[in-house]
């Protein structure tokens, strides 16, 4: 390996029979700069590589690279796709996006280092899957008067703390009546926020007490999911493959439980949010 | 149990349960829920690293700043890979 080349790891996996899933499974699996992804075997895991450029995939360069979004997208979805393929034919871990080391000799003195945690860590994972549930609250409360901003009369008295006064009694001047009215569907939305994100809770406990562990995600970018409703959950739970079934079940349930969510279950996935041994349920993901 | 499927596709809003789609239903995973388990998932050993994106921070605000400057309409399909 010259020095202009990284090695790229997309995931370790049980060391048995290699070579079967380099000529099998990972035929023609194509990598983040588009090689030919291979096996690169050690005593106690094996580890699915692929070569890549430094000059493109050097610290530097592949930062700048993760900004564009087009870029970021192509090289997550092949660095998955990888990952799923040797999932789909066993257990593996999936190693976290975007680890390059300095050569293979590298990824080899890993694997003999620090094999046997990872050995041990695929025995934890090779029996449960990932699935993610996501919750939405779509509807906003029906709005019987006139939208914001459009009072005509009330206009002038339309701003952040221009809360009626309470001394004048019932509304009768239309700008009081706008205000009237626009509190109290600020505060329907609010009440109907509360009780969503309570619903949130619930769901999220039940699934957790059907799952291994549990982790809560931060809710997602608006404009990169591309949904509009307030996202109320978003989180993944590791489950037995014995109770994948039960699983899905419990969260149609769910969804019939708590008509005023959306629920999206995704899955499953490979274990990407489990690696961490004992992560309790519902500990919180730290995010921006 | 196959990968890289998603069970209940994103899309209009409707009160109904998750649905297990046939193989020949399976959307695309959505970009989002996979760098949430891209960007903070998966095996981080330190020490041999050359590059890892640990700071994920960095990566999320960068996005943010990108997509708030870029479009509404996001992530075209792009298919095939590599590209130049």
């Amino acid at each position: 390996v010259s020095e202009t080349s990284g090695t790229w790891i997309y995931a370790v996996v049980p060391p048995g029979d290699p070579e079967s899933l380099g000529s099998g499974i990972l035929a023609g699996v194509r990598g983040v700069a588009g090689e030919q992804v291979r096996i690169l075997a050690g005593a106690a895991v094996a580890a699915v590589v692929g070569t890549v450029d430094l000059a493109q995939f050097g610290e530097e360069s592949l930062q700048r690279r993760l900004a564009d979004l087009d870029w970021l997208e192509l090289a997550a979805r092949a660095h998955h796709e990888v990952i799923a393929a040797v999932a789909e034919a066993g257990p593996a871990l999936p190693w976290r996006f975007a680890t390059v080391y300095r050569g293979d000799e590298r990824v080899a003195g890993l694997l003999g280092d620090r094999g046997a945690e990872l050995a041990t860590t695929l025995r934890r994972l090779a029996d449960s899957t990932e699935w993610g549930v996501k919750a939405y609250l779509e509807d906003e409360p029906a709005d019987p008067g006139a939208g914001d901003g459009a009072g005509g009369a009330g206009g002038a008295a339309d701003g952040a703390d221009g809360e009626p006064d309470p001394a004048s009694g019932p509304p009768e001047r239309p700008g009081t009546a706008y205000l009237f009215r626009r509190r109290a569907r600020m505060s329907a939305r609010e009440d109907l926020s509360r009780r969503a994100q309570a619903g949130a809770d619930e769901i999220h406990a039940v699934l957790a007490d059907l799952a291994d562990a549990a982790l809560l995600y931060a809710p997602q970018d608006q404009q990169l999911s591309g949904r509009t409703g307030l996202m109320v959950l978003n989180a993944s739970y590791l489950v037995p493959h014995s109770r994948g079934d039960d699983f899905a079940a419990a969260v149609a349930e769910l969804a019939d439980e708590y008509p005023v969510l959306q629920l999206e279950l995704t899955g499953p996935w490979p274990p990407y949010s489990f690696i961490e041994p004992d992560r309790p349920a519902g500990s919180p993901e730290a995010g921006p | 149990v196959t990968f890289d499927r998603i069970l209940a596709a994103p899309g209009p809003p409707a009160r109904t349960a998750p649905t297990v789609l046939r193989p020949q239903e399976q959307t695309r995973i959505a970009l989002v829920d996979l760098l949430d388990r891209l960007l903070a998932g998966g095996v981080v050993i330190a020490g041999e690293v050359t590059i890892s994106v640990a700071d994920v921070d960095l990566v999320h605000v960068s996005l943010r700043a990108l997509i708030t400057s870029v479009r509404d309409g996001m992530f075209p399909t792009v298919p095939g890979w590599p590209r130049p």
